[in-house]
């Protein structure tokens, strides 16, 4: 029997998290934009040093500020993806606080973050913008390219398991 | 009957499902989901495989609210589902509500309000982007006409310079060819600059008191010779009831006729140009000058003969501009300058026959001005009570306007000169020296004019600190240009390029040199 984790995906409406699950998941991308309300969930079983791992997605309705999330939601989380849209300086803006609320009632729970839409930005140049912010961030990614989508999941895997 | 109805709508709308600690179904009413006893829960959709795991706490009431769950068709169907962990002798158990339709008519909402703000998100970043162009092609402008100023304005001296020794006709002739192709050249860059600064907003309508009748004056000096030269009667009626003195902007004001006077000039090939100008109804010392341009030129295609009409300005210039020689921006600019000045304007044409602009611009009659014009009598200015010599410093980065302004200030005659080429250089000379007053470039490498003026006038030498400074700049953008310069410490500012008279009339100003009736 394989372990199941569960990973949200967290960040503002439009930012392409459902895009990101697809494209891992089924491996599809569609340009059209399909708002989600409440929460869709998929699954996907992938391999880690040998072992099965069942990752449950929850991906749920962008907000602006994380608390406004439904709680029951982000119940049992293992794992999340922060997910930010380059294009859109709102979807960042706030980051740092809104990793403050997960640390805070989160603790210990790994948070990988992500700049989605990579296809549509010069990297070097939003580097740039997010040093002068201050921001960190672990991957650049697009689900439109397919472009490190995998990487990132298997990245939150290793830190769910503690490796 | 009130069963029927709930075992019809509403019972179907939500299914009870009993669950083991394992997650396994003991037992479900099956209203919504077919369901198999003994089954695990997590089979039917991911979500319960989150709920199996959150069963072994007990006394927990967990609601998930809209969770997509698709059906057989793939279609997704919206559920509020509850989930009661019950106590430590109750099975736990779930209670499903379908709450599709409503959920299906919030998406429809939520998916139009979010494209929406996507929307305005990207057309609001969009006009930033285009500010921002616009912007830099503002101050691209007026950095260019900068540039451009400097060299003209060294010709226009130049050529004044040269003037003045001894020409034959001939080239007398070629100098006055000279003069004019590059005052032309002159005129497209003002015009440029006026573009630039409407478009940032920075063109700004003066109301200062000015002279009406020295303008028509002026407009006659100019337009009587060149009228003459196509052999065009040139009429000027003007209202003898406007007063003297009016409040408004001379410069725009001059501007504008020049530009239409010059438009007929170029319609017309023969027939007369008239220049009408009456006072409108004076209202609270507020009137509006009536204005015609009237020729007797090509007027517009189109308007047959016998159907003279208004033509749409747009139309108008579009015309000027491809069918007339021309660089066709000094229609657009009048018509945002009357904007700016709350006037207006119109074209009435027939081809063939001619054009007619009619133009209201407002002004204020200046009473106080007026009543005292009576008793101003008018002098012309021709020789200066040079008491004793001056010695001057003159600072320039530009060799050329360096060496302009001092052979124009030899020719005066009176003036000991000394050069510097910066900021920091004037520095250094004003404190080896006293000089009477400083020419100061504002443009300069190293250290500029505003902050060598500013320097100078922190100097601990008192006659240092005290020397007069007179601005020289070409940059137009900043219609503050004088202001800035005066909180500097300036006694003065001529803009570039400048004639002679416009340069010594500052100079003797600031130097109080005494002007002798002629």
């Amino acid at each position: 029997m394989s372990v199941s984790k569960k990973v949200v995906l967290v960040g503002h409406y439009g930012v392409g998290k459902s895009s990101l699950i697809r494209r891992f998941v089924q491996n599809i991308f569609s340009d059209s934009y399909q708002v989600t309300i409440g929460v869709h969930i998929l699954k996907k079983t992938v391999s880690y040093k040998g072992e099965d791992i069942t990752l449950v997605l929850w991906d749920i309705e962008g907000k602006e500020n994380i608390n406004q999330s439904r709680a029951s939601y982000l119940l049992g989380t293992s794992g999340f993806i922060f997910v930010i849209d380059p294009t859109r300086d709102t979807t960042y803006q706030n980051l740092k606080e809104e990793l403050i609320f997960l640390e805070k009632n989160y603790p210990k729970v790994p948070v990988i973050k992500l700049v989605n839409k990579s296809d549509l930005i010069n990297i070097d140049e939003f580097q740039k913008v997010l040093a002068i912010q201050n921001l960190e961030i672990d991957f650049f990614s697009s689900a439109k390219t397919g472009e490190n989508v995998e990487n990132v999941f298997m990245q939150l895997v290793s830190k769910m398991l503690g490796a | 009957m009130i069963d029927d109805i709930r075992e019809k709508l509403i019972t179907p709308k939500n299914q009870v499902v009993l669950l083991n600690r394992e997650g396994q179904i003991i037992a479900s009413d099956n209203h919504l989901f077919t369901l198999t006893i003994g089954s695990d829960i997590a089979q039917l959709d991911p979500f319960f495989e989150t709920v199996s795991a959150l069963i072994v706490e007990e006394n927990q009431h967990i609601p998930f609210n809209c969770v997509t769950i698709p059906d057989s068709n793939n279609k997704l169907q919206y559920y509020d589902i509850e989930l009661h962990t019950g106590s430590a002798d109750e099975n736990p158990f779930l209670i499903i509500y379908d709450f599709t339709e409503h959920y299906e008519y919030i998406q429809g909402i939520s998916q139009e309000k979010n494209e929406l703000a996507l929307s305005n998100h990207f057309e609001a970043a969009k006009n930033r982007q285009l500010v921002a162009e616009k912007a830099f092609k503002n101050k691209f402008l007026a950095n260019i006409s900068h540039d451009l100023r400097t060299p003209l304005g060294a010709i226009l001296g130049f050529v004044d310079l040269l003037e003045r020794t001894g020409l034959n006709y001939e080239q007398q002739e070629m100098i006055q060819t000279i003069r004019q192709t590059t005052l032309h050249a002159k005129g497209l860059i003002d015009d440029l600059l006026d573009i630039s600064k409407i478009e940032a907003g920075a063109l700004k309508i003066e109301n200062k008191t000015f002279d009406f009748t020295d303008l028509m004056t002026h407009l006659e000096k100019i337009y009587v010779p060149k009228m003459a030269t196509k052999h065009l009667a040139y009429k000027m009626e003007i209202d003898a009831s406007i007063p003297n003195y009016l409040i408004g902007d001379k410069v725009r004001i001059l501007q504008i006729l020049i530009n239409f006077l010059d438009n007929a000039y170029k319609f017309t090939h023969h027939g007369s140009i008239t220049l009408r100008i009456k006072a409108g109804t004076i209202a609270d010392k507020k009137m509006f000058l009536l204005i015609e341009v009237i020729d007797t030129g090509i007027g517009f295609p189109g308007n047959k003969a016998g159907t003279r009409k208004e033509i749409p300005i747009d139309s108008f210039t579009k015309f000027h501009t491809t069918e007339i020689e021309g660089h066709g921006l000094g229609l657009s600019i009048v018509k945002k300058i009357l904007d700016l000045m709350h006037g207006d304007m119109q074209i009435d044409s027939e081809e063939g026959k001619g054009t007619t602009i009619s133009v209201r611009i407002p002004v204020t009659i200046d009473d106080k001005v007026n009543t005292k014009k009576q008793a101003t009598v008018e002098n012309t200015y021709q020789h200066v009570k040079m008491s004793r010599s001056y010695k001057l410093l003159v600072a320039d980065d530009n060799e050329i306007n360096q060496l302009l302004l001092t052979k124009i200030l030899v020719k005066h005659g009176g003036f000991y000169i000394d050069a510097a080429d910066n900021g920091r250089e004037v520095l250094e000379k004003v404190t080896q020296q006293d000089y009477d007053l400083i020419l100061m470039d504002i443009e300069m490498p190293e250290m500029d004019g505003i902050e060598a003026t500013i320097a100078i006038k922190k100097h601990p030498s008192a006659s240092t600190r005290n020397t007069p400074i007179i601005g020289l700049s070409a940059h137009e953008l900043d219609s503050n240009a004088g202001s800035t310069f005066n909180n500097a410490g300036m006694s003065g500012y001529v803009p570039k390029p400048y004639t002679r008279e416009q340069l010594f009339q500052e100079m003797y100003r600031v130097l109080k040199i005494e002007l002798l009736p002629q």
